[in-house]
């Protein structure tokens, strides 16, 4: 038996109640979520619409210590394409931005009783190294330190921030890149280093899975996405390769007779050396989107520590599809080529780095490193 | 029926309270820490100026994710009408307008506020010519560190600076505030560029309309102030100059008004008819004795308060030029003493929000907020 439906005006006005509470059930929601737009790098004004791409080396950390949520955010408001976070390990298996999995270099950890039983010696890639490691502390614990000022002697504008930030998850760099997007109209991208990728793997806190899965759950997905995953390993690169589209790059270590940590472990014979030949560079453009090789490979330095002439680095890479971003762009005396010094005797005094930058640009690079993203921004000029 | 009727009616209700909440520029998220909920209330002055050229977007982002609850822009007018954030109408000092042959001819002197002042002024510049220019550390030889970023940013519009920190708000998830200061508020009525009205439109475009939201406007002046009252229910902030002067519209208008007639307990409940807070000159609180320490606090920050008034006193510095002499380190004029002590002092002395140029300190001493 069917029940009769009849349509009252008390029945109306509930059932107009009821579509005006859905309404604005529905807004109220809309409203409580935060739009985050899925990143795309190629929309016109996105990461590398720009050439040469400038990459905020540990963020803007020649001006704020390194890798933390003021270095990315001033290299972003300086106009940095991408802001550039290595990555680590803690205990409980969150990915942190520090440059090494040695704590005492860039935080104040030394200054913690509570955790000065955590001392020890081990070996990470080949290297007995002594200190506090990151896989011994959990994220809370980790969140307790402050960051320091790695060379204070360099740079003492950045040692005056000492104690102001703390260390970043992957995360919350991300959080940071999605909300200043907004305000800089423009897509910015995130480019992490995998760092130690064999050791944190071997001591059961692998990482690559863990920074695809982060990417892809913040709607990173793939080739056309402003990411690059860097390592100066080889195998953990072609692992990715099957786990994700988003681009990767190949880093090299500036010693050519050095091996990736990873090939020394299995004791293949491949060093960076012969992955900078032309049949090495088509091997890793099997599986990356990039290279990044120390300034040298590019052009090296002479004996009186001038520039030298530029190698067939750049033209062998590209002729296998490959883009070449360079390390690092540093503005102080103590890391430019000779030509390019000021006369200021001071340890923390800068030179033309513009100088350095015009040589590298005109050798065909791609995008580079910097310490200070403010400076190749301004030697780029307007993007056209 | 009527029963149903009354709990429909209070589920709108309870609805449309949340849908105000939430588009309210006060804490999308009700847990959301806000600008004012900590206690002292930093407020990074001129952004983290301490370390990053003044009043750019880097020394705002940089102040912020220090965790500042405020950023502090000075404004003034371009020629078109335009807000920019500049702390002196005067532009020689702070960008690279000295360099620019295209500007060398708007380069002159004028009486600015009853000062005679030469250089390139802000008035005789369109926004897209400012937009040419480039920021630079006002005092290098003090602050080094920040002549490296010198030319790295431009100069920001009112508008940036608001989208700025909406942008920053979703990253901290907490709410972050917004405390310009009208600088030459006559001067530029004068001009036919008022600033007063702009700053309330462009405040109320951006969602930011009630006393409870995270704003505090600041000014010198007197008449400006109560004319903002009846444009805007935004918080105001009375500054405080030195006690022999008078703000310069006072001056103008001849009245007897000088900063010190303010700060006594019935100038300051004048002042509570028209502003929220006062924003004193540190002296007023704990003056320095001849041998620049510190000396007592008066009674300023209790009358202030008997009146209803917030105490914002300015500003805390960390170099050891600007600290009194007990709490100046033993190395350069120039190098970091100890700002914690100085600040210990004046929240002994009850202020609640401190202007500051190196945020990170202060939100270091305050520690943990406690809601």
């Amino acid at each position: 038996m069917l029940f009769e439906w009849k349509m009252t005006k008390g029945k109306a006005l509930s059932l107009t109640g009821v579509v005006v509470l859905l309404v604005i059930g529905g807004l109220t929601v809309a409203f409580a979520t935060p739009i985050t737009s899925v990143p795309n790098k190629s929309i016109n004004n996105g990461p590398d619409s720009c050439s040469p791409v400038i990459i905020a080396h540990r963020g803007a950390s020649g001006y704020v210590p390194e890798h933390t949520l003021g270095s990315y955010a001033l290299a972003i408001t300086m106009g940095a394409d991408y802001v550039e976070p290595d990555l680590v390990m803690t205990k409980d298996g969150h990915l942190i931005s520090r440059h090494d999995n040695v704590l005492g270099l860039t935080t104040d950890v030394a200054s913690h009783p509570e955790f000065a039983n955590r001392h020890r010696t081990q070996t990470v890639d080949g290297t007995e190294i002594s200190g506090w490691f990151t896989e011994d502390f959990t994220l809370a614990e980790i969140k307790t330190l402050r960051a320091v000022e790695r060379i204070p002697d360099i740079r003492p504008g950045n040692a005056r921030m000492d104690g102001a930030f703390q260390i970043a998850t992957f995360q919350e760099i991300i959080d940071l890149v999605k909300g200043m997007q907004r305000s800089q109209r423009r897509t910015i991208g995130i480019y992490p280093e995998i760092k130690h990728s064999s050791h944190f793997s071997n001591i059961g806190l692998p990482m690559e899975e863990l920074v695809v899965n982060t990417f892809h759950a913040n709607g990173y997905l793939d080739s056309n996405s402003p990411v690059y995953i860097q390592s100066f390993e080889v195998n953990n690169l072609k692992e990715l390769k099957k786990l994700t589209n988003l681009r990767l790059l190949q880093l090299f270590e500036s010693d050519k007779s050095l091996q990736p940590a990873d090939q020394a472990l299995l004791n293949t014979s491949l060093t960076y050396g012969n992955m900078s030949t032309p049949e090495g560079l088509a091997e890793v453009a099997k599986y990356a989107a990039a290279v990044g090789p120390d300034k040298s490979f590019i052009i090296p330095r002479n004996e009186d520590n001038t520039l030298g002439e530029p190698t067939s680095f750049v033209e062998d890479a590209h002729a296998v599809g490959l883009k070449v971003h360079p390390y690092t762009f540093r503005a102080e005396n103590t890391y430019l080529p000779k030509e390019f010094q000021s006369d200021n005797p001071a340890k923390s005094a800068s030179g033309d780095l513009m100088g350095e930058l015009r040589k590298f640009i005109e050798a065909g690079i791609d995008g580079l490193f910097s310490d200070q993203p403010d400076i190749a921004v301004r030697l780029r000029g307007p993007c056209l | 029926m009527k029963e149903k009727r009354r709990v429909i009616l209070l589920l709108v209700k309870f609805l449309v309270f949340n849908i105000v909440n939430a588009t309210s520029f006060s804490d999308l998220n009700l847990k959301r820490r806000g600008a004012d909920d900590c206690k002292p209330v930093v407020v990074a002055h001129r952004g983290a100026s301490g370390y990053v050229p003044e009043h750019t977007l880097g020394a705002y982002a940089l102040a912020i994710t220090m965790g500042a609850d405020y950023v502090e822009p000075d404004l003034v007018m371009t020629s078109d009408g335009h807000l920019i954030s500049r702390h002196e109408n005067e532009l020689g000092h702070t960008c690279d307008v000295s360099q620019r042959p295209e500007f060398a001819n708007r380069y002159r002197t004028q009486n600015v506020s009853g000062k005679t002042v030469t250089g390139w002024f802000s008035e005789d510049f369109t926004l897209a010519e400012i937009k040419t220019l480039r920021a630079t550390e006002p005092i290098p030889l003090i602050r080094p560190g920040n002549a490296r970023l010198d030319k790295a940013y431009d100069i920001p519009t009112f508008q940036e600076i608001i989208d700025l920190v909406k942008a920053l708000e979703i990253s901290e998830n907490r709410t972050i505030g917004i405390y310009p200061e009208l600088k030459y508020g006559l001067h530029f009525q004068n001009l036919g560029l008022a600033m007063e009205p702009k700053v309330v439109d462009i405040f109320h475009r951006n969602g930011y309309t009630e006393k409870n939201d995270p704003v505090y406007i600041q000014s010198f002046e007197v008449s400006n102030l109560k004319k903002l009252k009846k444009l805007t229910n935004l918080r105001l902030l009375q500054l405080y100059g030195a006690p022999t002067a008078r703000p310069f519209d006072q001056a103008e208008l001849g009245t007897w008004l000088t900063y010190a007639r303010m700060a006594t307990p019935k100038g300051l409940a004048n002042v509570a008819e028209y502003a929220a807070a006062v924003g004193p000159q540190k002296s007023y609180i704990i003056p320095r004795n001849l041998a620049n320490n510190l000396g007592s606090p008066t009674n300023f920050v209790k009358d202030a308060h008997a009146a209803g008034l917030e105490v914002h006193p300015w500003t805390f510095r960390a170099e050891n030029v600007y600290l009194p002499k007990e709490f100046q380190s033993n190395n350069s004029s120039i190098a970091f003493g100890d700002l914690e002590s100085e600040i210990k002092a004046f929240l002994d002395a009850g202020v609640d929000g401190l202007f500051v140029d190196q945020p990170d300190i202060l939100v270091r001493v305050r520690g943990q907020c406690s809601d």
